[in-house]
């Protein structure tokens, strides 16, 4: 007991408490679009099988090939930003912005080959989560843009900086990466 | 930045990128079977996203020096909806 009681006083709640409440508010929304998406292939898989070979798989892996890299990189700043490297900490921000944009840019490139081959929203009900998912994702990534200019701005303002900002900052965008995680496995990889 | 702080990072972006691949090879790699119902590579591919997610959850966003009872909520909800999705995907497979 005084063990475990000593281990807990040493352990601290990674950035701040609120942004805690919010990703766990996200993953129970995004939690029931992923269950939603189940139902709706329990009761039509054979069409949901086939429309899932029009996506690409190439694609969603490097989707989430970038997204995890950016993790890493907005980690590193934290650490660096932790170390009082701040310049290095600035740059690995804007490293993680060029992912975001990367990914966002690489998406739009395949909704639009996705639109060219015919497959748009109403389609069938596969195409109208995957647009759907995708697209809600995206705005998650947009608003992680707001997040990142947040933490850019601490960086760069001694006086109003809190490592505890820019850590939330950084859990909003691990946010962004683990719930596209699912979503590939979900969209284009299960079977 | 440290080089143990940052060493550790990098490998944990490696072993990601190494899951990632590894569900895409699963995804990708089997012919004309590629897309029919296949409850192996279901089961193969969701776990290694639940692996990725809980490793992003306890070496990104730092869980791992979070207070116990934080890190037993970030368990409970992960292995929740993993479940979840899981039965859902046996129930269909059943009906």
């Amino acid at each position: 007991m005084t063990n475990a009681t000593t281990l807990n006083t040493e352990r601290s709640v990674p950035g701040q408490i609120d942004i805690w409440y919010f990703v766990l508010i996200e993953v129970v929304i995004f939690s029931s679009y992923f269950i939603t998406y189940m139902l709706y292939r329990i009761w039509n898989s054979d069409m949901f099988l086939q429309s899932q070979a029009h996506l690409s798989q190439n694609f969603g892996a490097l989707n989430t090939v970038i997204l995890l890299v950016s993790s890493w990189l907005i980690a590193r700043a934290v650490q660096a930003a932790r170390e009082h490297k701040y310049e290095a900490a600035e740059k690995l921000v804007f490293m993680t912005i060029a992912c975001g944009v990367l990914f966002i840019a690489s998406k739009m490139f395949e909704w639009s080959s996705k639109i060219g081959e015919g497959f748009e929203l109403s389609t069938n009900q596969f195409f109208s989560f995957y647009y759907f998912l995708t697209g809600i994702h995206v705005l998650h990534v947009l608003i992680g843009f707001v997040f990142l200019s947040v933490v850019i701005y601490q960086i760069r303002t001694p006086h109003r900086r809190s490592i505890k900002v820019i850590e939330s900052g950084a859990i909003y965008w691990h946010m962004v990466d683990f719930l596209w995680v699912i979503i590939f496995a979900l969209l284009y990889v299960m079977r | 930045m440290s080089t143990t702080t940052d060493k550790r990072l990098m490998i944990v972006c490696l072993v990601l990128t190494g899951v990632t691949l590894l569900s895409w090879w699963l995804g990708a790699s089997h012919g004309h079977h590629a897309f029919s119902l296949n409850a192996g590579i279901t089961c193969g591919v969701i776990l290694m996203a639940a692996l990725k997610v809980r490793v992003i959850a306890w070496e990104f966003m730092e869980l791992n020096h979070a207070p116990v009872k934080m890190q037993r909520v970030a368990d409970a909800a992960l292995t929740s909806i993993i479940t979840v999705l899981l039965v859902l995907y046996f129930v269909g497979l059943a009906a």
